[in-house]
């Protein structure tokens, strides 16, 4: 009964309070957009009232103590409680096996016949992000049930620069700097072209930073005449020539001056025939 | 050549005439290696007229010489020297010296073994 007493007389206190508060200048609100400005700039040029927080504690009063004692809380922080028959059962429940394996080395597919298909290499300069990648990416193979051998740690690239340390002669005091590249090998085997394509669009796409990827594929077709490749026609393999310089070539050869050197050509080249 | 430059400043690093000028060069350089390679290709290609591939080398023998590979030269991206630079990082070894030391250049840190 007289804790209840004493809270009212405390809320009739802070209400009082309060009232004080808004008699006071500083927290009229602002009439006209001059004031307002102005107000704005008192503000920002005040670093103490940059939040309502420490505005409050300023004027006395203690938002956070207060609602503690008042026992407020912020909304979504209250549940209901659980059914403990509910809760038996939920703490039963065990996790699902593929998060399980998040804590464990990665899984792995075994290939039957051991055909390699693409080789992935990873590169970097700082092997944490490089280790977590590689991982990331072995699981990503076995997701999309493609067998993969590795990673394999393949030999580092050190790379070392001298240099005299003045910008100007005095050779005889120098520094050296290195960089040193890490690599990982990962190779699928076995795998459908067209899942390999998915697997490495999938790992592009989730790039991690630090890590360079290069991927050799290979394609394997059958001997004979199922040849898979571009057609050849004539004599000439086009198709291994740049596109843009083909094109090119085409445009010049429409061009009037080649056109005249064509014709020329023909005209020479006509007697001969006749004759 | 002023036919070549960008009307507006279209690079980032360190801007000087010499600068500048390289960079132009490159970008020409990149615009019509198409075109030299196809007129190296009708020249080489026999199946066709002497009189065409004559024609060939005409043109490009008039071609600009900012469309040359050979007129590209490798400048210090940080302070425009043309000389010693580390092609590796397009520097000066001073400035790649300053810049390792401040950590911008990516895994490149001092070393001793």
């Amino acid at each position: 009964m007289e804790a209840a007493v004493d809270e009212a007389v405390s809320q009739i206190k802070e209400f009082s309070r309060f009232e004080e508060l808004k008699a006071d200048p500083r927290f009229k609100e602002p009439k006209t957009e001059k004031e307002m400005r102005r107000k704005w700039k008192e503000l920002q040029s005040a670093p103490d009232h940059t939040n309502v927080l420490e505005m409050w504690k300023e004027a006395g009063v203690e938002p956070i103590e207060l609602a503690k004692k008042r026992g407020l809380k912020l909304p979504g922080d209250e549940r209901p409680p659980l059914d403990p028959e509910v809760a038996k059962q939920l703490s039963a429940l065990r996790e699902p096996r593929n998060v399980q394996a998040i804590h464990l080395n990665p899984l792995r597919r075994s290939a039957e016949h051991g055909v390699p298909v693409c080789d992935l290499q990873l590169r970097t300069y700082s092997i944490r992000n490089l280790e977590f990648f590689a991982d990331f990416a072995m699981r990503a193979a076995y997701y999309l049930g493609l067998p993969a051998k590795g990673p394999i740690p393949l030999p580092r690239i050190t790379e070392r620069w001298t240099v005299p340390r003045a910008n100007f002669v005095f050779k005889k005091s120098q520094e050296n700097f290195e960089r040193i590249t890490m690599r990982r090998l990962i190779q699928i085997q076995d795998g459908h072209p067209e899942v390999v394509q998915a697997w490495l669009a999938f790992l592009a796409k989730h790039q991690y930073y630090g890590v360079g990827m290069k991927a050799n594929v290979f394609q394997f077709e059958a001997l004979g005449e199922q040849h898979e490749g571009p057609e050849i026609v004539g004599k000439v393999d086009t198709s291994k020539q740049d596109p843009k310089m083909m094109k090119k070539v085409e445009e010049l050869l429409n061009q009037d001056q080649f056109k005249k050197a064509f014709a020329q050509a023909r005209a020479e080249k006509a007697p001969e025939v006749s004759a | 050549m002023s036919q070549f430059r960008a009307k507006r400043l279209d690079i980032g690093c360190f801007v000087n005439v010499r600068n500048l000028r390289d960079h132009n060069k490159r970008k020409v350089f990149a615009q019509f290696e198409p075109e030299r390679q196809a007129l190296r290709y009708i020249i080489h290609n026999t199946t066709l007229p002497q009189r065409v591939c004559a024609q060939a080398q005409l043109q490009l023998s008039q071609m600009h010489c900012y469309t040359r590979f050979t007129q590209v030269k490798n400048r210090c991206i940080m302070g425009g020297k043309g000389r010693g630079i580390m092609s590796d990082f397009r520097m000066g070894r001073f400035q790649f010296r300053l810049n390792a030391l401040s950590g911008n250049i990516p895994g490149v840190r001092k070393a001793s073994w």
